[in-house]
């Protein structure tokens, strides 16, 4: 009979975990804004997919509910806090939660149910970050705008995030949370469990 | 007599100053001047942000960061006009991006490491504790705050020993292997991440981590009159910021050339 609260030491892995995952969700979405908007409205799923390998490792370790939910919590407050569009953090909690809850739920947790909860929190952390773009487009221009950044690449976004390349692009976010997971699965199965540091 | 010194010995502390202050006062801070910092547009109120900034962590026994950034932040600004005359196409849009960005973070970095420096853990467990966060919202704060230096710690010793079995060492290496590079430092980053958790867990164990208990700390930790004032401090500076913004003196442009 497993243990189904959580308990210090998976606190501290989550912690732990989160603390990589929020630093290679900077280091990739600075260097894709640096390089033009095409880019930059591609960051999340990208995201997503490099992400995908530590939560991997982080549900196989602490296989409970709640694991995501703080996760994607703990990462969507800080993202407030770097001064992101505020529905970015909003998309990462809300996304977070709903995968966990819906997804994972209460019962025991499965490799397909890892991956498809991860697909659901990557599709609606895109969704969060890129379709402000052009709902509340005024408003994230004007903000922008005001930041200094240049007017081509403010224009370069707008054409970017028009309704086609927009539903490509949130359905990019879940193909990237879902190859994110595979790749994670992958990953863990070659390294981890050959030495030993997880249980298939 | 001996008390007294072992009294003392105990009850030193490395950080004076403003570092004393009380750790949710540190975190609110970090989190107004965060939200500020993105909407003050002007050159003289941001200036006068970073300047704030490094004052107060000059005053918080760590004169040197704070007046190395407020430099560096002189620096860019003034490079970043220089390069509204210089007009290639693409590398001009891409560096003013980066610029603009890194001026924004430049405060953030600046308060945000220093908070980091000059909080010890057990008062930042105990005063989130008392602000009524449960125990699995502070273990994986505090643990996070803890394990960022660490990790870099870390990679840099996975590069050093990359860089002695020469993998992925040049430049020219890594461009040509990008994915096996980044696998090569993730996956060992990681393992020493399972690891390091292992330790910290039965450490914090021992210390008592998981009891539901009120806590204590040695040093008081106290929401007290400094830090209303302070706050109160803070929030009119943020409120001057702002008016400042929609005068005049907001729109004067600071760097200029010739």
């Amino acid at each position: 009979m497993k243990n189904k609260k959580l308990v210090g030491k998976d606190l501290i892995l989550i912690g732990a975990l989160t603390a990589v995952m929020f630093v290679i969700y900077m280091i990739i979405s600075i260097a894709m804004s640096f390089a033009g908007p095409v880019t930059n409205v591609f960051y999340p799923p990208v995201v997503s997919v490099f992400n995908g390998i530590v939560m991997m490792l982080l549900l196989a370790k602490v296989p409970k509910l709640g694991v995501l939910s703080i996760a994607g919590t703990i990462q969507g407050l800080l993202s407030f806090l770097l001064g992101a569009f505020w529905t970015v953090g909003t998309g990462l909690i809300v996304g977070a939660i709903l995968a966990d809850f819906l997804i994972i739920g209460f019962k025991d947790i499965s490799t397909k149910k890892m991956i498809a909860a991860y697909s659901v929190y990557s599709g609606i952390f895109t969704f969060g970050a890129i379709a402000p773009m052009n709902i509340f487009r005024d408003a994230f221009m004007a903000l922008t705008l005001k930041n200094g950044i240049s007017q081509e690449y403010v224009d370069g976004l707008i054409k970017m995030t028009e309704w086609p390349m927009l539903t490509v692009i949130i359905i990019a976010g879940f193909v990237g949370g879902f190859l994110g997971g595979l790749l994670g699965l992958k990953i863990l199965k070659k390294h981890f469990v050959k030495a030993g540091l997880v249980q298939a | 007599m001996i008390n007294e010194s072992v009294r003392n010995k105990i009850t030193e502390v490395t950080f004076h100053g403003t570092a004393r202050l009380d750790p949710r006062l540190k975190l609110l801070m970090l989190i107004i001047l965060g939200c500020v910092s993105f909407f003050i547009n002007g050159d003289v109120p941001s200036l006068l942000l970073m300047t704030a900034v490094t004052v107060f962590v000059a005053a918080g026994s760590d004169p040197k960061w704070g007046i190395k950034m407020l430099i560096i932040y002189i620096l860019i600004s003034y490079l970043n006009i220089c390069l509204k005359y210089i007009y290639i196409p693409v590398i001009s849009l891409m560096i003013s991006m980066f610029g603009v960005t890194v001026l924004k973070a430049m405060p953030i970095v600046t308060l945000g490491r220093w908070v980091l420096k000059s909080t010890y853990m057990d008062e930042l467990t105990v005063a989130l504790e008392r602000a009524g966060m449960p125990l699995t919202v502070i273990i994986p704060f505090v643990v996070m705050f803890r394990y960022i230096p660490t990790l870099g710690i870390e990679y840099k010793l996975i590069r050093n020993t990359m860089k002695i079995r020469g993998v992925s060492d040049s430049f020219i290496k890594i461009l040509l292997h990008p994915f096996a590079t980044f696998e090569y430092i993730l996956i060992p980053l990681l393992m020493r991440c399972l690891k390091v958790s292992d330790e910290l867990a039965a450490s914090g164990t021992t210390r008592g981590m998981e009891r539901t208990n009120k806590r204590y700390a040695l040093q008081e930790v106290r929401f007290g009159f400094i830090e209303y004032l302070i706050l109160a401090f803070v929030l009119i500076f943020v409120a001057g910021l702002f008016v400042l913004e929609k005068t005049p003196a907001g729109h004067f442009v600071i760097w200029r050339l010739g």
